[in-house]
């Protein structure tokens, strides 16, 4: 019996791990072979341009920008639709779920007509001085905006797992609310918001259809990285473009390898 | 500490949990609220702490109204029937979470949370897995540890709710043994909701019998089992007979097993019972016999036994050695008030 299991446990193995190779594996391993071709020296000479250093300051800083704010309205959110049952709930739970089925650049056109100087919302701010399409501010709003179902979607289901005996164990010891939350429920739900937020952050990272359109893509401004590859490809520069893309897949990499390692430490230090 | 519950309604929707209960438990008693599942005795428990609000009523701890404070403000010491340990913290860290989250001027200091916390491991005997995580215990170890960690703020009442329900049987009746011990040696006023009347009537001082959101009895262990007030409660203690009245009784007789007598020979006022069958593990002798035409069940030591010399398919001759009789008729309990 625990021979046959054990057997097929190594055939579902190699099925995902052949799935794996071909989906995940194949392209990326394609792209960086043919970065392996390219002297390094390029490498260094392409990521000390002051434009494509710009575009990676933009598009790494405002991901995590945008990946901590959906963290915080994510949480909330995800709060609202796991503890209270409302008028709506369903329907709000639906549209959490929009931005995953938009297509990005009709989201990028509406947000851009949303906050464009004359638009609904851009015109409210524009009097305060604030202006959001064509600046990075754009960037971060469309960034939030496509992120943010990941957090609430992640989140949700262990809020709603979480015991309610545990905030009142702690209520009945004297604790606040606030150090209930932070004692209490912030441990449970962590792994779960930095899972969530990770995802945000990584989608945010490649992210092109909604943020060309509101960004403005002004040169060492409000240009991003994938709009920057895109540009070389466009021109036939294909070198440029693999070096940029070799450069930018190594930075998420290492970036999305530092969370997990993270996650990982975090877990085996409870465990211990 | 003293709490007097006056007239207590709560309703969920169109039902009605409790239907006006009121109850006083003295200072330092252990008392045990014995129900079915679903009869508000949880509810009951939860009001007092204030985890669930009152639709009408009071509860006066030492003469003072509490319904108004929320439950951070109470100091009720309130121990879930699965413990509800905060699974990210040691078990030191779960002892000292009471202590820690006061505010800054109320809090002691980090030496005196810790010499805190070490009695209390010393109290539950479990000092020598202090730097584990709950994942990591027994289901005794847990309830104990969620116990020390109510200890550790003091609080004026301790409120168990099932608080050996999760657990199995033999590591029950250990710790409800412990359980009581502690209470002899703390003096803690403490109320435990139970639907086991075993466990009720071994540790409890008291017993409040309670059904369908009314208090059926409040009375000693040896109050609410052999003097029951209502056929509810009779029933609810453990097994019994209902018994043809006698003439000029206008209900059954409620006897249990050890309750009625048998004998080899007929006798004045006995009757005859044919025996069905006969289980002789256990403290007594349960015998399952047929009185004219209805299952009864009998109860005699084992040296009766012997005398007896009784087996499946011979007669013996029975007679109730108590008179218990109800005026209304069983499930009959008058409606309203």
């Amino acid at each position: 019996m625990a021979h046959k299991k054990k057997k097929s446990g190594r055939l579902s193995l190699g099925i995902g791990l052949a799935y794996l190779g071909l989906l995940l594996f194949l392209p990326v391993s394609a792209l960086v072979l043919k970065g392996l071709g390219i002297p390094l020296k390029e490498f260094a000479a392409t990521f000390s341009e002051p434009r494509v250093l710009a575009a990676c300051r933009l598009t790494f800083g405002v991901a995590l920008l945008a990946a901590l704010f959906n963290a915080v309205t994510g949480f909330t959110v995800a709060w609202v639709l796991a503890r209270y049952r409302f008028a709506g709930r369903r329907l709000l739970d639906s549209v959490v779920d929009l931005p995953f089925a938009l297509p990005t650049a009709v989201a990028g056109i509406a947000l851009s007509g949303l906050y464009a100087p004359d638009g609904w919302v851009g015109r409210l701010l524009a009097p305060l001085g604030v202006q959001v399409a064509y600046t990075p501010l754009g960037v971060l709003v469309a960034l939030v905006f496509v992120g943010f179902p990941f957090v609430v979607r992640t989140v949700e289901p262990v809020i709603e797992a979480l015991d309610i005996g545990l905030e009142e164990a702690s209520a009945c010891l004297g604790a606040s609310r606030i150090y209930t939350f932070r004692r209490v429920i912030l441990p449970e739900v962590a792994p779960a918001l930095l899972t969530g937020a990770t995802m945000a952050f990584a989608r945010g990272l490649g992210e092109y259809g909604s943020v060309i359109f509101i960004a403005g893509n002004l040169p060492g401004v409000s240009e991003i990285l994938p709009l920057l590859i895109v540009a070389r490809l466009e021109s036939y520069d294909f070198t440029g473009a693999t070096v940029l893309a070799c450069g930018m897949l190594a930075l998420s990499f290492a970036m999305l390898l530092g969370v997990n390692l993270l996650e990982g430490w975090k877990n085996r230090e409870k465990k211990a | 500490m003293s709490i007097d519950i006056r007239d207590l309604h709560k309703s969920y929707g169109e039902t009605e949990v409790l239907k006006g209960v009121t109850l006083s438990v003295d200072k330092g008693e252990l008392l045990a609220m014995l129900g079915p599942s679903g009869c508000g005795k949880t509810t009951l428990l939860r009001i007092i702490a204030g985890l669930e609000t009152a639709d009408s009523g009071e509860v006066y701890c030492e003469g003072q109204q509490v319904l108004e404070e929320n439950p951070e403000a109470r100091r009720m010491g309130f121990v879930f029937q699965h413990y509800a340990l905060f699974r990210h913290m040691t078990v030191f860290e779960n002892i000292a979470f009471g202590l820690r989250a006061r505010p800054r001027a109320k809090r002691p200091a980090e030496n005196e949370i810790r010499k805190r916390v070490d009695v209390l491991l010393d109290i539950i005997q479990l000092n020598w897995i202090a730097k584990r995580y709950p994942e990591q215990l027994s289901g005794g170890q847990r309830q104990r540890v969620a116990l020390a960690r109510v200890l550790a703020v003091e609080p004026r009442v301790l409120l168990l709710d099932e608080p050996f329900g999760a657990l199995d049987a033999k590591v029950r009746v250990e710790l409800r043994h412990w359980l009581r011990e502690r209470h002899a040696d703390l003096g803690v006023t403490t109320i435990f909701v139970t639907h086991d009347q075993e466990e009720a009537l071994d540790v409890a001082d008291r017993v409040v019998v309670i059904d369908a959101g009314r208090v059926e009895q409040v009375g000693t262990p040896d109050d609410v089992y052999n003097r029951p007030r209502t056929p509810f409660v009779c029933k609810f203690m453990g097994t019994v007979n209902l018994l043809q009245p006698d003439i000029g009784e206008d209900g059954p007789l409620y006897a249990r097993p050890h309750e009625i007598d048998v004998t080899r020979d007929p006798g004045p006022g006995r009757q005859p019972v044919a025996v069905r069958a006969v289980r002789k593990a256990g403290p007594l002798v349960r015998l399952a016999v047929e009185l004219n035409g209805s299952a009864v069940e009998i109860a005699v030591t084992h040296a009766d036994m012997a005398r007896l010399e009784a087996a499946p398919g011979c007669v013996l001759y029975a007679m109730p050695c108590v008179k218990r009789v109800y005026a209304n008729p069983p499930g009959g309990k008058d409606e309203g008030k």
